[in-house]
This record gives C-alpha cells, structure tokens and sequence, in this order.
C-alpha cells in the first residue's frame, strides 16, 4: 500500500542549493596561479529577475502597511497577508542580498503609493496588486533560469493567487 | 528563458507529477461520496481535471519515450474520512501535495512550455487547496519556508 503522503519530492532547500551550470566552477578550484586574488565570480543571470521579484515584494509590504494606517481596524486581518509577504521578502533577499534597489536592477522606481481613501476602495487596490504581482511573477518565470529560482518564484505567485481570493472574500465579508 | 540543468530531473519530476496526480484521483473517488450540493460538483470537478492532468503527463512521459508510473494498487488515508468535514481536509490534504509534485515539476521542467503548465498547475492546486478551507501559506508545495537555508554559498547565488 502506498501512504497517501503527497509531499513533494525531499529536496535540499530552495534558495540555497540551485544546481551549478557545467561553466560555473568556481575560481578558487583552478590550478594555482600567479595572482594572489582570484577573478569574482560571474555575476548571477537571474539577478535582475530576483531583484524585482524583491521590489514586487517591498512594494506590496508598502501598500498594505498604508492600508492598516488607514483601516487599523482591518489589522487581524491584513496582518497575515504581511506576514507571508515578509516571508517571500526574506526569501528573495536571501539571493540576490538587502542592498537591491529598483534602479540597480534596470526598473523604474515604483511610484510612491498611494491609499485610497474608502474602506472598499483601499482592498480592492490591495486586490489589484496581487493580481499585477501574479502576473509579474509569470514574467519572471519566463525570463528566469536557475530552477531552484523557478520554483520559489512560482511558489510565491501561487500565494498571491490565493491572496486575491482571500481578499476578495474579505471584501464580500465586510 | 533558458532553463538550466539541475538536480531535479525532468523525467524524474514528471513522475512524481504523475504518481501524485495518480493518488489525488483515488483520494476524490473515496472523498467525493462525502460530499454534497456545490462541495460534491466542486468535488467532481476536481476530478475530472485530475484526469485531464493524468492523461496530459502520460502523453509527456510517452513523448519522452518513458513509461509512466502507473497508480499504486492501494493507498493509505492520513485519516478516517467518515463525514463532509473529513472530506474537506482530505481534499486539501492532496491538493497541498499535489501543488509540491508540481512546484517540484517547476524546477525540473527543461522548457518554458513545461515551466509554465507545471506553474500555473501548482497555482490551481493552490487555489482548490484554499477552496476545501486550507490555510494560507507563503510558499505553498513547499514543506519548509526557504529562507532559513539561503545561506550556502553557490554559483548562482554567492554568499554575501
């Protein structure tokens, strides 16, 4: 009989463990040669697609804490929505590091956000930015290579799908 | 997009895509008798799209000249499942699996085509997983958060 366990398959941890390409070797296994400092690495591809994965991430985590200035009373609610989007933060940024800005990585510089001012209308903004990080995160997968990057991008899109219905059932419960 | 080489083999992920789906099918059979009004259509619906599934990774696995895994003979529940409350975490149960099966297929996937029919299945079986009133999560199909295991140094990822 097989365990009705559906987990997927054991696995190394995503972020870290993102297989190396055969043209990937490390500097520091070459022969020894005459220069005392080894060339950096080559710059990760995926950088500029992870790097706006993090401003995606920063800009949605700036939205929703308008929100909850705006609807303290929404804070039970809203509250888990930061907490996963922190966790996807904290993901990404375990990859590409802290100091990302949307200009280093060839974006324009997400506008200054802004909360509208009914109740209805800040969700429905909160809705609409999960629906535009869903499809973002679509983008990424077509432009992104390593497949462990792959993986957690798509994760990450999976949640804010649900994230929209969620809010979406907030709104109709309000 | 360019998939890279990596550790989870295509065909290796398929499989496991397959031996999941292949699962979730029997689960909705003995789940779905549980069920009543709009959960049992949503019940058969889900099935009905577990076949299309099924049959698409057969067709894959065939392309690639591979045998498909075929279904087990039996499988065992996590748990009794008696009721409509049993049968909703039943369904949410292998929908929570079956999106770790395809976030896996995400990453073994050796084209953009397959990339995205995995991604945007894990993304169904994250959606129906919240439906039969499973919790939210960061990272669905995944069994742990990532970030905590960032920390190695790689190529495609330098420690910094």
């Amino acid at each position: 009989m097989t365990v009705l366990g559906l987990s997927g398959l054991a696995g190394p941890g995503l972020a870290g463990c993102t297989t190396s390409s055969p043209d990937a070797t490390p500097a520091t296994k070459r022969p020894a040669a005459p220069v005392t400092t080894p060339p950096p690495p080559p710059p990760d591809p995926d950088l500029p697609v992870l790097s706006a994965a993090v401003e995606s991430e920063r800009h949605l985590l700036s939205l929703y804490t308008a929100a909850l200035e705006r609807l303290p009373d929404l804070r039970d609610d809203l509250e888990e929505f930061v907490r996963r989007h922190e966790e996807h933060l904290a993901a990404l940024t375990a990859l590409v590091g802290p100091e990302v800005d949307a200009t280093a990585a060839g974006l324009a510089t997400t506008a200054p956000s802004t909360t509208p001012p009914s109740r209805s209308e800040t969700l429905a903004a909160l809705v609409a930015a999960e629906k535009a990080a869903v499809t973002d995160r679509d983008k990424d997968l077509r432009a992104v290579q390593g497949a462990d990057h792959a993986r957690l991008l798509a994760v990450i899109g999976a949640c804010e799908a649900t994230h929209v219905v969620a809010l979406d059932e907030l709104v109709e419960k309000l | 997009m360019s998939p890279r080489p990596n550790t989870h083999s295509e065909i290796e992920t398929l499989q496991a895509a397959l031996a999941g789906v292949h699962a979730a099918l029997w689960g909705y059979g003995v789940l779905g008798p549980r069920l009543s009004g709009e959960e049992e259509e949503r019940g058969r619906r889900a099935y009905v799209r577990y076949r299309e599934l099924r049959d698409h990774l057969v067709a894959l696995l065939s392309e690639r000249s591979v045998e498909p895994v075929a279904a087990a003979a039996g499988y065992t529940l996590p748990f009794p499942v008696s009721d409509a409350a049993s049968a909703r975490r039943l369904a949410a149960h292998l929908e929570a699996g079956c999106a770790g099966v395809f976030a896996d297929l995400v990453a073994g996937a050796t084209s953009a085509k397959l990339r995205g029919f995995a991604a945007s299945t894990l993304r169904e079986c994250a959606l129906r997983h919240l439906a039969w009133g499973g919790a939210l999560s960061a990272f669905p199909g995944l069994p742990r958060p990532p970030a905590r295991t960032a920390t190695t140094p790689t190529p495609d990822a330098p420690a910094r």
